[in-house]
């Protein structure tokens, strides 16, 4: 073995830094398109969730227990392969043919069966645990809120979407962040059903040029970097707690607060 | 292209299936105890080991748990190997396991170790117990069972992450799932079946974990 060398230049340079700028540029991408879909489709598990029907209830149950408890990786997989297949023909080609005005910068391509099912793919799964988080932000809430709310002449609806749902909210951000950030990190799996992200881009710079060892360090340092970046920015803007007295506590907490979220609680699997 | 379901074509790759079973089940067995053990050092040095190794401990868990773990799993396999340390993909995906799960585990344990009352650490100084033997015999099985729950859903975490080590050819459930639908384009099937057999492993997982739970913690601890 010869003596170690580093040369990040032959990764940061040329066409594997191309490479690596259009794959951190394609994470981004697929994390906000997963992340919005995710959001619309936990708000929609949540309405059957607490919906006053058993049937949609138990849907509810049935789904975000069959997301939860299979690996992403699989249900990449089944989306990309089984699932997409199932789609009618014109609307495949439709997808797969050339859209000159869907080609974003440093030639990323949305509109396509990979960018696709990875997006879906994320934003189905995240949305369980995100229905989830809410769901106990909800079941957190105080009786006295509801019925204070009915009270004033609040139907059902006006109570959960004016009283309840943006406290709830307010209470379960931190773990929603999480589940965000979560989402973040479980599009580098997308690389297995070749999208050119992150992780997809530099192993392509390591089968190049072989700087395995660099390519992997930036590519941690790019995901540490996007982690951080996201936190913080979903933390500044994210809702705060309401009544004075929770955001003091909030404002007291934050110093840990912001870093506890940053990191997050559950796993990547 | 006609659509529907038909089993029958998996009817020849039984084996390829029993095998990914095995693969998936011996790197969880695997990859979890050892990865439990190294949270639990890391929980100890955390709150009781030496001072100055806790920043070390604190920079190795933020490093793993803000990163994914396919990049991670990448940097061992391919990463490694440029500075010298290779190994095979078996072996890289243990690691890789065992580094992970160390990392989250390690916060888990942790709080369930600062959730000792002090009067447990007193009682065990009382009793002329080294910091060590007080930790080793009177803190650590109770914060175990406080966090067992939590720890049992990581576990079961880590059990799906273990399909991601298909991606460095472990030939785990997965792997069987991709080289079926590559021989035969049964996707459907293939996947459905690798999702039904993850299932199953859960629920026997965290069956399992209840278990070893009542078998360990074999008193209900009388209310504080």
């Amino acid at each position: 073995m010869t003596g170690v060398s580093f040369d990040f230049a032959g990764v940061l340079t040329g066409q594997p830094g191309q490479w690596l700028l259009s794959g951190f540029l394609m994470t981004i991408y697929v994390t906000v398109v997963g992340a919005l879909l995710a959001t619309l489709l936990a708000v929609l598990l949540l309405g059957l969730r607490i919906a006053p029907l058993a049937p949609a209830r138990g849907l509810a149950i049935a789904l975000v227990e069959l997301f939860r408890n299979t690996p992403i990786l699989v249900q990449f997989l089944f989306w990309y392969f089984a699932a997409y297949n199932l789609l009618p023909r014109s609307f495949r080609d439709y997808i797969t043919a050339e859209h000159p005005w869907a080609v974003l910068p440093v030639g990323n391509v949305l509109l396509a069966p990979e960018f696709i099912a990875a997006a879906w793919g994320l934003g189905v799964f995240t949305a369980a645990f995100l229905a989830e988080e809410l769901r106990a932000g909800l079941n957190a809430m105080p009786r006295g809120q509801k019925e204070a709310a009915l009270s004033q002449g609040f139907g059902h609806w006006e109570t959960l979407r004016f009283v309840l749902l943006p406290q709830a909210l307010a209470n379960s951000w931190q773990p929603l962040v999480t589940q965000y950030l979560n989402l973040m990190k479980l599009s580098s799996l997308a690389s297995a059903i070749s999208l050119a992200e992150l992780t997809y881009q530099v192993r392509q710079v390591e089968s190049y040029n072989a700087h395995a060892f660099e390519a992997f360090a930036v590519g941690t340092v790019l995901y540490l970097l996007l982690g951080l970046v996201l936190g913080q920015l979903l933390i500044v803007f994210g809702p705060k707690p309401v009544g004075a007295r929770a955001r003091r506590r909030a404002v007291k907490a934050n110093r840990s607060a912001t870093a506890a979220a940053i990191v997050g609680a559950s796993g990547d699997a | 292209m006609a659509v529907g379901l038909d089993f029958g074509a998996l009817a020849d790759y039984v084996p390829v299936f029993v095998k990914g079973v095995g693969v998936t089940v011996e790197l969880t067995v695997v990859g979890g105890t050892l990865g439990i053990s190294l949270g639990v050092t890391c929980a100890w040095v955390k709150t009781q080991g030496p001072k100055l190794l806790r920043p070390v401990v604190s920079l190795y868990v933020e490093l793993i748990r803000n990163t994914p773990f396919l990049i991670q799993l990448f940097f061992i396999f391919f990463g490694l190997p440029s500075i010298g340390v290779s190994m095979g993909e078996m072996e890289a995906a243990i690691l890789a396991m065992v580094i992970n799960l160390g990392a989250y585990a390690c916060e888990i344990i942790r709080a369930g170790i600062e959730a000792t009352p002090r009067g447990q650490f007193e009682a065990g100084a009382s009793l002329a117990m080294s910091r060590f033997q007080t930790f080793r015999h009177v803190v650590l099985r109770p914060a175990l069972q406080r966090i067992w729950p939590a720890l049992t859903s990581q576990l079961v975490i880590v059990m799906f992450g273990s399909a991601v080590c298909s991606q460095i050819a472990v030939e785990d459930i997965t792997f069987a799932a991709n080289f079926i639908q590559s021989r035969n384009f049964r996707a459907f099937e293939a996947y459905i079946v690798a999702t039904l057999l993850y299932l199953a492993l859960a629920i026997l997982l965290r069956q399992g974990m209840r278990l070893l739970g009542t078998a360990l913690f074999p008193r209900r601890r009388a209310a504080r």
